[in-house]
């Protein structure tokens, strides 16, 4: 125990902390900077260490002198009592500017440092990247592994609004599902345990907005399909909205019928099944809408090995059936529609 | 070192910046992402931010198993409307049912639930209108008032001579059945999209507001209702936008700009209850400046406000507006004459204010107006100093651009 170090400061006898990076490296920083450090802080008062390069406090692993330094600029300048909110905020403005990859390793620091202001400053700046992409686009930025299994992925969702494009992009995933659950059915159980497992939880994911004039709508379209698709086959045949629904869960009950989902009936009770054909939406998808959801239908079948031109065809080819049956809630149309299906 | 090492509190910290719908897309990312946008207190937050929800309740009152789910079930109930819309109706109805639960219990008692699809879905077919959407979805949270006592309207009223007001929002059956009754004696012919959404019976006539269900605009009867049709428009017009447009976030409608305008005054002690032999209301006369003036003699205070009468108006005689004026602190004898309404209050230091009511047309539509009453320490068999003169401020008038 030095118990110079906690003497008072003269004015003119600056204090002095050591702090050693995971590396091996010894740092000499003011000691109101370091101070300003939750952890520092109280590895100085509880420990005595930090008043000497062989005493030097020992910082978790996550902090490298690099990111260091960005840290204890941070504290220099905030540690300084008499600085307005406005200056306070111009600087975090031009701090906060760096590369993502520095900026996770600066959060990840601050974090470990339990130096909170700093953490809220990166992570609104990580959450203001993050906004907008796809999970896809979100992967590459950050380099995160792709360990959510293909059918986590098609996690059906909440269709918020009468897209054309989605209802598009729902016919082909419905279809993936369908030849996932037929693969499924000859792996292992454990597999299909862990997807019953995570439906109750998944199928509260997602509710993404993307029909409210939302031009990113086409990249939030893959999550929202997911979600939609799921509700169909669950549901039966007596408790349909409209007779889309119908159709759907007759192609696709063969497959379903297995499985049980009891976690997930309850949310179904009284949900509103979108109306595929809503007469109130434009059928038409305009060029530029129509590329992206090309790109995004490739993409995906890609990703899957199959032979997406053909299956484009068959979709679009389901679309068009789709556009010439009337739109009706009764029977009717349901048994025209899943006519049309079968002629596939 | 990516995202995966910066630590739960920054994980919680970038989703709940994120918003709900972007958390439930980076769950789409990885298991680990996956993990943090599943925890429930992040749904806690999303719940109590975009839905005024405290407990895990789903659209029905019913208790979900998390947060999570009964974000989920409302975004499931509500899909088939802009989202943004969804949260701003709720937000509305969150703030005035919290008012009326703190201040005013037994009218939130009467509110009743929500309306279901199937039940708009009947009276559009019915009355053969399109409801804006904005209204639809504030129906499909609270479907009207079920009142069986005349006091509790949401949006209240006033009172004066045997002309009482107190106005609430109908039930969808109810407006069926008014707008059946009163559309028919209008001598609409060629306009049938509007229908009747809120009113107030009364001995001598009845205060009735439409809603046009093609524009949104929310409209008030005039004394020339029946069967000129004469109405006046109850929110600037302005303010209204893209009422049947599901895909822009903008969307505002009578209905809507009304009712928000309506707790903003209640929030703000604009406007507030009243009590009148041990009866409670709401009163749409305003309790603070610069619309109601105040103003202290000799330890007197007397404050004064109007309020608009449109079912007295007549738009087609300019000379015409009928004002109700309120002073508080009663009168002995007014400028005209003694004791308008006939009263001679005694009133003690302490006790409840006085409040008398009154009501008188007008030759313009703008203006001010001002007095005095006299008043007599004592009591008027027995002076205990000589009269003394109290003015009433000047309060204004004005045709006001919210009509309640």
């Amino acid at each position: 125990m030095s118990e110079g170090v906690m003497a008072v400061v003269k004015p003119e006898m600056k204090s002095y902390i050591w702090l050693q990076t995971a590396d091996g490296s010894i740092q000499q920083v003011e000691e109101e900077v370091a101070m300003f450090c939750p952890m520092i802080c109280r590895e100085i008062l509880q420990t005595g260490m930090g008043s000497s390069k062989n005493y030097a406090i020992s910082l978790p692993q996550r902090v490298n002198p690099a990111v260091l330094g960005l840290i204890l600029d941070y504290c220099r300048f905030h540690q300084v009592p008499g600085r307005s909110n406005k200056e306070r905020k111009t600087f975090d403005e031009k701090f906060i500017r760096m590369d993502t990859k520095k900026l996770c390793e600066l959060t990840s620091a601050a974090d470990s440092l339990q130096l909170k202001p700093l953490v809220d400053l990166t992570s609104r700046a990580l959450a203001r990247i993050i906004e907008g992409k796809t999970p896809e686009e979100i992967r590459e930025t950050f380099h995160l592994p792709d360990d959510l299994t293909e059918e986590e992925k098609l996690e059906p969702l909440r269709n918020i609004t009468d897209d054309p494009r989605i209802r598009l992009l729902n016919r082909l995933y419905a279809r993936k599902r369908k030849e996932l659950k037929e693969r499924e059915k000859l792996k292992n159980v454990e597999v299909e345990q862990e997807c019953v497992d995570q439906r109750s939880v998944d199928d509260l994911l997602t509710f993404i907005n993307g029909g409210n004039g939302d031009s990113k709508g086409i990249k939030t379209n893959k999550s929202k399909k997911k979600n939609r698709r799921r509700k169909d086959p669950t549901k039966d045949s007596s408790n349909n909205v409209n007779g889309n629904c119908n159709k759907e869960s007759e192609t696709l009950s063969s497959a379903f019928h297995d499985e049980s989902r009891p976690s997930s009936s309850s949310n179904l009770q009284d949900c509103t099944i979108i109306d595929f054909d809503d007469g109130d939406v434009d059928d038409d998808l305009d060029p530029a809408m129509k590329e992206q959801l090309d790109r995004e239908v490739e993409d995906f079948a890609r990703r899957l090995n199959s032979d997406w031109p053909e299956r484009m065809q068959e979709i679009l080819s389901l679309g068009q059936e789709r556009r010439l049956a009337p739109i009706n809630m009764n029977g009717n149309g349901s048994a025209r529609r899943y006519k049309s299906l079968d002629r596939r | 070192m990516g995202l995966e090492a910066v630590g739960d509190l920054a994980l919680h910290i970038i989703l709940r910046k994120l918003g709900a719908e972007e958390s439930a897309r980076a769950a789409c990312v990885s298991k680990q992402l996956r993990a943090s946008a599943s925890e429930d207190p992040l749904w806690s937050h999303f719940c109590a931010q975009d839905l005024h929800l405290h407990q895990p309740l789903d659209p029905h009152g019913n208790l979900a198993p998390s947060f999570k789910a009964s974000y989920g079930l409302w975004r499931e109930s509500f899909s088939m409307y802009p989202w943004s819309l969804v949260k701003r109706a709720k937000r509305c109805w969150a703030k005035i049912t919290n008012w009326l639960s703190l201040h005013f219990p037994e009218a939130h008692s009467s509110l009743n639930k929500g309306a279901s699809e199937a039940d708009i879905q009947h009276l559009e077919t019915q009355l053969k209108v399109k409801l804006p959407l904005p209204t639809r979805i504030l129906y499909r949270f609270h479907d009207g008032q079920d009142l069986h006592d005349s006091l509790l309207g949401l949006i209240g009223g006033y009172s004066f001579y045997n002309h009482l007001v107190n106005v609430s929002l109908l039930p969808l059956h109810q407006i069926v059945l008014e707008t059946k009754h009163v559309m028919p004696k209008l001598g609409f012919s060629a306009t049938p999209d509007y229908i009747v959404v809120a009113s107030s019976s009364s001995t001598y006539s009845q205060k009735l507001f439409f809603l046009n269900c093609t524009t949104g605009q929310l409209y008030v009867g005039t004394a020339n209702l029946l069967p000129d049709a004469e109405m006046l428009p109850c929110v600037p017009n302005a303010l209204l936008n893209s009422v049947h447009d599901h895909n822009g976030d903008q969307q505002q409608d009578g209905m809507l700009l009304w009712l928000e305008e309506h707790y903003r005054r209640l929030e703000n002690g604009i406007i507030r209850l009243r009590e009148q032999e041990a009866m409670r209301s709401i009163s749409q006369f305003p309790e603070e400046s610069p619309l109601c003036s105040t103003a202290v003699t000799n330890g007197v205070q007397v404050r004064c406000s109007s309020v608009f009468v449109p079912e007295f108006s007549n738009l087609q005689d300019n000379t015409q507006r009928h004002w109700v004026i309120r002073a508080y602190d009663v009168v002995v004898a007014n400028v005209n004459g003694e004791a308008v309404i006939g009263k001679y209050p005694l009133l003690c230091p302490g006790e409840q204010e006085f409040v008398y009511e009154s009501c008188t047309p007008l030759p313009s539509s703008s203006g001010s107006i001002e007095g005095s009453f006299m008043f007599v320490p004592g009591r008027l068999a027995d002076p205990k100093g000589s009269r003394f003169r109290v003015p009433a401020a000047r309060f204004p008038l004005q045709l006001p651009d919210y009509i309640f």
